[in-house]
């Protein structure tokens, strides 16, 4: 089944600031869509309105032509800060988020797990985790369910080369079923996927829609 | 709806689990409880006034000042690192944020009083009066308890992201707090003190500022956590 | 049109305010019991009532606020939540000096009394809660104070109201025998005061705004 992402006219202003004006894009299943701009040019503040994280001024966001935008159970979202509760273990940040998504399956979290490494792990708390690994972990979360629509924000910060590559495998594989936008600097470490590429600058769109291999 | 409640009581049962892993919050609650609870008796002791008269407000003033430190660490864990945005894309409402919290910090107060109330009653003395109501006792404390986690729910999602958090929360509260003041010590004073006056008003008052100030954060809470 | 509003305002208070005070204390009979010190009763009751008022329209901004997010209801909450403090505050300043000789004491819990500070605490937290600042979430948190603050107000009053009341009633006329002459000045009062209220208040938010400019054009200089 196919998804569509429509980004309408979208303005954010917060007090007098204008962070983000009349941004328009659409994006379908099966796409990879590449935000680049400098620092500040309203990045993450448009995943975050597309997340629902934050509240748009003006404009509309629809998800398959709805305005309520997208179920939170198929949105994922991988941050750069890998916001995981650093008092519990590795095991039940999994658990907890597993079953907020209603999602919970042992078998599939280790799987997980084992996959980023870190089922060795499982009983640490995720404070004691170095950056990479809990970057690792925040990862293993967004895979516990099937999102179609994925938000990354610079993904690749604090990841080794082993994490960077399972990162492009993750891109690579999620392509089949979602749409996945993607905040990055590094276009290097995005080599060889198919994408468009998108840039931003003081919150306006400059460039849009060029295909890049 | 199952499906909302059910991600409701996830987050509480985590906080809670949490809450008696780390025994941060409670302990240090309940410490500073027991000490407010010393220092006012100790205090009546020392001017000869008599203490069972002031029973319900040392009572409530101790849970009042104590509250401010159980309920001002509820969404600490959520501060650090960022997780408030994962437990919101996780959630998917504000509300369920909200009521989790709010349980939690009802939870922690009620375990609080467990401690502190038998406390206060052994420095009193107050004991040796015989017609303690302890029904409408108990529910006093479970009605101000509500009211305050309530309260302090909502007030700490708006002080958790500021700077100057910490003042700020106490000045905020307590104005909030007065009718609930007023009914509670009521009640409770009737209850040890088996003054015969209209109660029920009393009680079903607290019933309906309890549910006023329930439903009006929830409402409210997404606009708390915007971002 | 403000600008128009603004000096309509002034002019009205110029005439208002001699009448005023030329009504309170020459044409408003001395009360016979409380003798002259009864004459603080004019500013006192005029104040509570715009307290009050300026309550209401922090209330209703913080609502259109939440709604539009213009940053204009913001500065009108603001604006009005600090006048209001300072009429509440001569409400709690003239009150005990009428108080003292006539209940012979400075305060008493009564619930108009236990209420208007109440009111005071409530303000000063809303202040505090803006706290100066530009950022749009303290924007957004005073309006949800403001809102919770105002339907605290007649919970706050009628819980104090059903464990005592000794105050008399004032506008009802019980307890203080008002003469109709003492009652028109009251209400004239009531008048001026409200005129004094608008024309702070249009002070106050475009003092308000201009802070607000002067710092948004600081910021993009600096940018």
């Amino acid at each position: 089944m196919s998804d569509q992402l429509d980004v309408i006219g979208v303005s954010k202003q917060i007090g007098p600031k204008r962070i983000l004006t009349d941004v328009s894009f659409s994006s379908i299943t099966g796409e990879l869509l590449v935000i680049t701009g400098p620092n500040g040019a309203g990045k993450t503040t448009l995943l975050r309105l597309i997340a629902g994280l934050s509240k748009k001024s003006s404009g509309q966001i629809l998800w398959n032509g709805s305005c309520y935008g997208i179920d939170h159970g198929s949105l994922g979202y991988l941050s750069h800060k890998p916001m995981l509760y650093e008092t519990l273990s590795v095991l039940d940040n999994m658990v907890f988020f597993a079953k907020m998504y209603d999602r919970f399956s042992m078998e599939s979290i280790e799987r997980l797990l084992e996959r980023v490494g870190l089922w060795l792990y499982r009983y640490e708390p995720a404070a004691v985790l170095s950056r990479g690994m809990q970057q690792r972990l925040a990862l293993a979360r967004t895979l516990l369910f099937d999102p179609k629509l994925i938000l990354y924000d610079e993904p690749f910060t604090g990841l080794d080369f082993n994490g960077q590559k399972l990162l492009r495998e993750v891109l690579e594989e999620k392509r089949a079923n979602s749409i996945q936008i993607v905040i990055s600097h590094e276009l290097s470490l995005l080599q060889g996927l198919p994408h468009e590429e998108m840039k931003l600058l003081r919150g306006r769109m400059v460039r849009e829609g060029v295909s890049c291999e | 709806m199952s499906n909302y409640f059910h991600r409701v009581l996830l987050i509480y049962v985590k906080d809670i689990k949490d809450e008696f892993r780390t025994f941060d919050n409670l302990l240090s609650t309940i410490i500073f409880g027991v000490m407010l609870v010393f220092i006012f008796s100790f205090a009546f002791q020392l001017t000869d006034l008599a203490v069972d008269q002031a029973f319900s407000a040392v009572l409530w003033v101790s849970i009042f000042f104590s509250s401010v430190l159980a309920i001002q660490r509820s969404f600490a864990k959520e501060r650090e690192n960022n997780v408030m945005d994962a437990l919101l894309l996780a959630s998917g409402d504000r509300g369920i944020i909200f009521l989790a919290k709010f349980l939690c910090n009802l939870t922690v107060l009620l375990l609080f009083e467990l401690v502190v109330v038998p406390l206060l009653w052994i420095f009193t003395g107050i004991s040796a009066l015989g017609h303690i109501q302890a029904g409408l006792f108990i529910g006093s404390l479970f009605l101000g308890s509500w009211g305050l986690a309530a309260i302090g729910t909502m007030l700490n999602g708006i002080t958790i992201q500021l700077p100057s958090a910490r003042l700020l929360f106490p000045i905020l509260l307590f104005p909030l707090l007065i009718p609930l003041l007023i009914g509670v010590i009521q009640c409770t004073n009737t209850a040890l003190l088996g003054v015969s006056e209209p109660l029920s008003g009393w009680v079903y008052f607290l019933i309906s500022f309890n549910i006023l100030f329930t439903v009006l954060p929830l409402v409210l809470f997404d606009f708390v956590l915007e971002g | 049109m403000l600008e128009g509003w603004k000096k309509f305002n002034f002019w009205v208070l110029m005439l208002l305010v001699p009448i005023n005070i030329y009504l309170i204390f020459l044409y408003a009979p001395v009360e016979k019991t409380m003798g002259i010190v009864q004459k603080v009763f004019y500013f006192h009751v005029a104040s509570a009532w715009i307290g009050l008022l300026a309550f209401v329209v922090v209330f209703i901004a913080s609502i259109a606020y939440l709604a539009n997010r213009k940053v204009q209801m913001n500065h009108l909450a603001l604006a009005s939540a600090e006048i209001g403090t300072l009429f509440i505050s001569c409400t709690l300043l003239t009150g005990p000096l009428w108080a003292y000789p006539i209940w012979n004491t400075w305060w008493t819990w009564d619930p108009r009394l236990t209420t208007t500070l109440v009111l005071w605490f409530m303000y000063v937290a809303y202040i505090a809660l803006q706290g100066g600042g530009t950022a749009e979430n303290r924007r957004r948190f005073a309006a949800v104070y403001g809102i919770v603050a105002f339907i605290n107000v007649p919970l706050v009053f009628f819980s104090a109201r059903w464990w005592r009341s000794i105050h008399p009633i004032v506008v009802s006329g019980e307890g203080i025998g008002l003469t109709p002459k003492m009652r028109f000045v009251m209400f004239f009062s009531i008048v001026t005061f409200s005129f004094l209220y608008t024309y702070l208040l249009g002070l106050r938010y475009k003092g308000i705004s201009l802070a607000e400019r002067i710092n948004r054009l600081k910021a993009e200089l600096s940018q």
